[in-house]
């Protein structure tokens, strides 16, 4: 148990110090760089703060693909399952397979997006597609 | 107006350098004798350099112009000359380009080939060229813009392309099929979504097309300048090749060409009605089916490209920033992939 500040504290404070105390010092390039600097912290701090998510994910892959979660850590089981998941994919000629997968990539994709830029989804593409809307 | 510059001493050097090279070269291919002055350095890309800059007659009168050169030979997409001789073609056939002055691959001028053209006066960068078309109200102007420019570089007879131009192995689908299998295989990781969009295209892939043009590749805000009636020039040719002209329509209509403007289908400007109808009134050929292959094509191909400028960063062969958080927004054309394809 290491003491505080706690890694996501520390995140903070690093992102605190970069746009309050570096960021007004800049210009040019180091301005742009800078702001993806932060974006890249902020990315972090959700990751961290959502780590059950990855064993949330590998159940719903291994169901899926109506197989166990493989032992050890939750990300290398996520790892063997999305190797596996990527090669039936990959495969194909199994309609209801594709079918079935759609919705379960969506909610990963989603849950990715949660950390990685969380608003992302709220415009939805499909209306975009020969025929329209969703 | 020259960049201040972090590193004033060599910002200074290779301003003195360009300069003198610049009055010598238009010395030798246009026997003028110009002073030049007032450099300002406008492109952010690595590789290229796009200086504006002033020419001076000894009479005193100035024009502004821009320079495109490559600091050296050996990083040459497309060679210059060619290139320069693209925007000719492209410029006869009423498509918004800088008129070229002229080209030349001889080194001696500022270390690698070059051409001159006109400078086009207005905005390029992408944040700043939404602002300015809200303010101004041109967006759908521009989407129409954009299809009248596509429809007459579509025109042209792509026998005429310069020789260097990439063309089509197989087909433009079966090159593009094959080619984004060979970066799937070479992903750090296996994606599912990519694994999926990969198989989608092949067994949805397009019947081979009525016919091939110049596409020029890369048409999105960021490659365009915009000025107060709209579309003022199309920029960076750099990509251009020989290909299927839905290729190129589908490309400026992905949604990570929007910066924000989700609603706004073609590059954030404006619908696509408008766009299509200016197309098909220049002389285009439409088919929603084929651009729905290809924009799945693009943002997969985009996606790709993410990750792969994310492998770069790791491996050391291109290492900053930016190019790490490239592998973290892989996921935003995932979602994007999904949507379009969405059962």
């Amino acid at each position: 148990m290491q003491d505080r500040p706690t890694a996501v504290e520390l995140l903070d404070t690093l992102a605190t110090y970069l746009e309050e105390e570096v960021g007004p010092e800049l210009e040019g390039p180091l301005v742009y760089r800078t702001r993806v600097a932060l974006n890249l912290l902020s990315v972090v701090r959700r990751e961290l703060s959502n780590e059950e998510a990855l064993a949330r994910e590998a159940a719903r892959l291994a169901a899926l693909l109506d197989t166990a979660v493989p032992e050890g850590s939750p990300r290398l089981a996520l790892e063997a399952l999305n190797a596996q998941l990527a090669a039936r994919l990959r495969r194909g000629g199994d309609a209801a397979f594709d079918e079935a997968a759609w919705p379960v990539l969506m909610t990963g994709a989603r849950e990715k997006l949660a950390v990685l830029r969380p608003g992302y989804d709220g415009y939805d593409s499909a209306g975009e597609r020969p025929g329209g809307a969703s | 107006m020259s960049g201040p510059g972090k590193a004033p001493e060599s910002a200074q050097a290779r301003e003195a350098r360009l300069k003198a090279g610049l009055e010598a070269v238009f010395r030798a291919e246009l026997s003028r004798t110009v002073t030049v002055s007032d450099l300002v350095v406008t492109s952010a890309g690595a590789r290229r350099g796009n200086v504006l800059f002033t020419a001076m007659d000894s009479g005193g009168k100035g024009q502004r112009y821009c320079v495109t050169y490559l600091p050296t030979l050996d990083i040459e997409l497309l060679p210059i000359p060619q290139e320069a001789a693209l925007f000719r073609l492209a410029e006869a056939q009423g498509v918004p380009v800088p008129h070229v002055h002229f080209a030349t691959e001889d080194p001696l001028w500022v270390g690698g080939p070059l051409f001159v053209s006109d400078c086009v006066a207005g905005e390029t960068v992408p944040r700043r060229v939404l602002r300015k078309v809200a303010a101004e109200g041109t967006g759908e102007t521009i989407a129409a813009q954009l299809g009248s420019a596509f429809a007459a570089l579509h025109s042209i007879d792509p026998t005429l392309a310069p020789p260097a131009l990439a063309r089509p192995e197989r087909t433009p689908v079966e090159d593009a099929l094959a080619r984004t299998d060979q970066q799937l295989r070479e992903l750090l990781q296996p994606s599912p979504i990519f694994s999926y969009a990969q198989r989608w295209l092949e067994t949805h892939a397009p019947p081979a097309g009525e016919g091939l043009a110049i596409v020029h590749g890369d048409v999105r805000n960021g490659n365009v300048i915009i000025d107060e009636q709209g579309l003022a020039a199309v920029l960076d040719w750099e990509v251009a090749k020989v290909g299927d002209p839905l290729e190129d329509l589908a490309w400026t209509c992905l949604r990570c060409w929007r910066f924000g403007e989700d609603d706004k289908e073609v590059g954030g400007f404006g619908p696509r009605a408008r766009f299509v109808a200016a197309y098909e009134a220049g002389g285009g050929s439409f088919d929603p089916e084929r651009f729905h292959w290809w924009k799945v094509l693009g943002t997969y191909r985009w996606g790709l490209g993410l990750a792969g400028q994310a492998a770069a960063h790791l491996d050391g062969r291109f290492s900053n920033i930016v190019m790490a958080m490239s592998g973290r927004r892989v996921g935003e054309l995932e979602y994007d992939l999904l949507s379009l394809l969405k059962p």
